[in-house]
């Protein structure tokens, strides 16, 4: 018999639930709180040994290298684009979902006045360190660009221009995206250019 | 999380694997991040798991090469339209079944938001965080395949 597509459709999605077992299996996934065992703490000292290690020879290397490997990371993440987790043009509404992190989104004075959007954002990492990626739209070109705010850590990321020294952004080129990358209000904070 | 919801969530799985059995392990996957991220406000729990579901779908999926779904930056050609074209056809359930694992992953899941969920062009393109240039080629693209399959009857003599 038929109808309209959109009856259909929904008559055919909708006849497909979980069985019996299998709800019962995701309420008890949900209520039960998780049981410890070895392994969580045996995958935490591992992670804890390998950022430990990270963190040595990340130390080691100079400061231009270090920006660059940032740099790399960036470019990387801006193009892959990956869907938002969270969208909303007001940086205060974004602060209450990154409640994860370890520092308030801030406002920089560099993205202050530009004619730059926010779409939203979604959690990453930078060298490790969980960071937030926030997109932005440029509404005089369209471009689409990435903000990353990370909390800056001296001694992991090394020296960086410090905004509020007067210094001007390390600025990387990697596959035709430019990065600026600097530390204003203790956040290390990295943006792309599509357009330069 | 009850079990109305949780059905809802497993229809949507359904929707992008096209099969019960993936549809369950990515539910499940998605309720595990989901309880590991323990977030504790959160506006709309319906919409927040929906997008982790995507997000965990993308990301598992894609290992394997079995996700079409567009990142986001698609080259297009804007038409103006919206999902009235998909509400010109006509089909069973039966048709509709018969060709729901022939579709992508990216056309069941605007099928599903559309029938299901009820969503608007610019809504479907707002979750999706999708061009909507970019969702109205792959709705006139859906429209032009359905007809294909479904054959001349697929069509309502009403516009």
């Amino acid at each position: 018999m038929k109808h309209e597509l959109k009856t259909s459709v929904k008559h055919y999605v909708e006849s497909k639930q979980l069985s019996e077992r299998q709800l019962n299996d995701l309420i008890e996934l949900v209520s039960t709180p998780k049981k410890s065992s070895v392994w969580p703490r045996a995958v935490a000292a591992i992670v804890v040994i390998a950022i430990a290690i990270g963190f040595w020879h990340v130390s080691n290397r100079d400061p231009a290298a270090v920006s660059l490997l940032i740099a790399e990371e960036v470019v990387h993440n801006h193009l892959k684009m990956k869907p938002l987790e969270v969208t909303s043009h007001s940086l205060q509404d974004l602060r209450a979902y990154f409640s994860q992190l370890d520092f308030p989104l801030r406002e920089t004075n560099i993205i202050s006045g530009s004619n730059l959007n926010l779409l939203g954002g979604r959690y990453c990492s930078i060298q490790g360190i969980t960071a937030a990626q926030l997109r932005l739209r440029d509404e005089k070109t369209g471009d689409l660009e990435t903000l990353y705010q990370a909390p800056y850590n001296k001694e992991m990321f090394r020296e960086l221009p410090n905004l509020e020294q007067g210094q001007a952004p390390v600025r990387h080129f990697i596959n035709g995206i430019g990065v600026d990358i600097w530390v204003e209000k203790g956040i290390l904070f990295a943006r792309t250019y599509s357009q330069i | 999380m009850d079990r109305n919801l949780l059905n809802e969530l497993f229809r949507y799985c359904f929707a992008l694997t096209g099969n019960e059995s993936d549809a369950y392990d990515l539910l499940q996957a998605s309720i595990e991040k989901y309880l590991r991220k323990a977030i504790v406000s959160i506006k709309n729990e319906t919409a927040y798991l929906k997008r982790v579901i995507r997000n965990q779908y993308i990301d598992e999926y894609r290992k394997q090469n079995r996700v079409d779904i567009e990142p986001f930056d698609e080259v297009v050609t804007y038409v103006d339209m919206n999902t009235k074209p998909l509400e010109q056809i006509v089909a069973s359930q039966r048709q509709v079944e018969s060709i729901w694992l022939q579709l992508s992953d990216s056309e069941r899941e605007i099928l599903y938001f559309w029938a299901v969920e009820g969503y608007s062009a610019s809504e479907l393109a707002s979750f999706l965080d999708m061009p909507r240039g970019t969702l109205l080629s792959k709705i006139h693209r859906l429209r032009a395949r359905l007809e294909e399959n479904f054959g001349e009857s697929a069509r309502e003599d009403v516009i």
